[in-house]
């Protein structure tokens, strides 16, 4: 159904034989030669193993996770990266310099900013989802002041009996800030990756281009988000 | 002059957390605490959006168990809509429960083999850098390969009702009924459709 000769309005189901994303041309690079599959060596003339650090600041771990999802392929990434500091291996300081760094989730406690900061270990620095881009969905309690957002959640929740609940207080305790900061605010950043999460095919070709330099290119099916 | 122990953070959990353990003078342990560090402060944000936005802003509490915060929000908005959570549809009640099932499947199989078996196959004194997925995937290649596919299984299920993993809708009005198609369920029946990828059947080992 062709309302407009220019295309520029669209009838859902039945302008397009297929949505947006799922037409032959979305599925397929546009540059031919870029096509490469996550597990592939890649190859440069001096290839060496290199080390990634990952940390999940306030984050839910969904970028993680997504970085897992590319499933069977893990089994051939394990020999072109090893990972230090991250949430999967037991390692919880920096042993030796990293080369890459991929942080996820935004600060929202003095803690997260100290850990940020020790990301100099890292040569280069690559933040991951929205999260840590710009605050992401913690980033929705900035306009609310956080006593209120404390109170809701310790003194009035359904559960709670009134009077019993205090806000949880004590020495070890890292001090919430008053809003949440994207990464960005408080480090140089060297470059983001977005989405939420971003696609595993995503996340891995910008690890592979930045870690040796191999061309990548991004299907529009890895990129949309809606 | 007292001391602390401080874990910090506890690695290899599907979360975060902070473990100090307080010592008096003589060094005997005082006091030990568990602390969760992050508050973002979900419950207070969320008032003032649509209704119908609950379960999408929900889901990113975890990326691990999107699936349980969709369905605990979708069964808390039912009641605005005039619909009682036990009281559903039973093919509506059952997607949910396919869904929810998908997700303690792949779940509980990360938890196991990315996280756990570390532990379980090296003993909890082996050195620190091999005490993770990666050594485990080197080392047992075949152990790794079927608790990756247990949990791509999981994910695929949830995949395949919601739409996309791990953010998307499944199971409130219009957005449970357009995407698990009988082309797709067919996906996970080896007989009948032999030659397409049959998960279960590899995750056994018998292929």
């Amino acid at each position: 159904m062709k309302l407009c000769p220019t295309g520029a309005i669209i009838v859902r189901g039945k302008s397009l034989s297929k949505p947006f994303g799922e037409r032959a041309f979305d599925l397929e690079s546009s540059q031919k030669h870029f096509h490469h599959n996550i597990a592939e060596k890649p190859k440069v003339a001096n290839f060496e193993k290199k080390t990634i650090a990952t940390v999940s600041l306030a984050g839910c771990f969904g970028c993680h996770m997504s970085m897992l999802d590319i499933d069977t392929d893990l089994l051939d990434i394990v020999e072109l990266v090893a990972f230090n500091k991250s949430p999967l291996t037991d390692i919880k300081t920096f042993t030796q310099r990293c080369h890459l760094g991929l942080v996820e989730g935004g600060c929202c406690n003095d803690e997260n900013i100290e850990t940020l900061k020790n990301s100099e270990m890292c040569d280069i620095l690559v933040v991951m989802g929205e999260c840590a881009v710009w605050g992401g969905l913690p980033a929705m309690r900035n306009t609310i002041p956080l006593g209120e957002c404390l109170e809701e959640a310790y003194l009035n929740s359904v559960t709670s009996e009134q009077g019993e609940n205090t806000v949880p207080y004590h020495e070890d305790l890292p001090k919430i800030l008053d809003r949440v900061y994207g990464c960005s605010e408080i480090v140089k950043v060297d470059y983001t990756i977005p989405g939420c999460p971003p696609s595993p095919n995503h996340i891995w070709k910008v690890v592979k281009n930045l870690l040796w330099g191999e061309d990548f290119s991004l299907l529009y099916s890895e990129f949309k988000y809606d | 002059m007292k001391k602390k122990i401080i874990i910090d953070p506890v690695t290899r959990v599907e979360g975060h957390g902070r473990v100090t353990i307080h010592l008096d003078e003589y060094g005997k342990v005082e006091d030990s605490f568990f602390h969760i560090v992050e508050f973002r402060g979900f419950e207070r944000f969320i008032q003032g959006h649509p209704y119908w936005e609950a379960p999408v802003l929900v889901q990113r509490l975890c990326g691990i168990c999107p699936v349980s915060h969709h369905l605990a929000a979708a069964k808390a908005i039912d009641q605005l809509v005039g619909i009682d959570p036990e009281d559903l549809a039973p093919a509506a009640s059952k997607l949910r429960r396919l869904m929810h099932y998908g997700q303690i499947f792949q779940s509980h199989a990360l938890h196991f083999f990315y996280l756990a078996s570390p532990d379980l196959l090296f003993g909890m004194d082996a050195p620190v850098e091999k005490r993770n997925v990666i050594a485990v995937a080197i080392e047992n290649k075949e152990l790794a390969k079927k608790g990756i596919l247990m949990r791509k299984f999981g994910q695929e299920i949830i995949r395949a009702i919601a739409g996309k993993n791990p953010w998307r809708g499944g199971c409130t009005g219009r957005d449970a009924q357009k995407h698990l198609t009988q082309k797709k369920e067919n996906t996970f029946y080896p007989e009948r459709h032999p030659q397409h990828k049959n998960y279960d059947r590899v995750v056994i080992g018998d292929h």
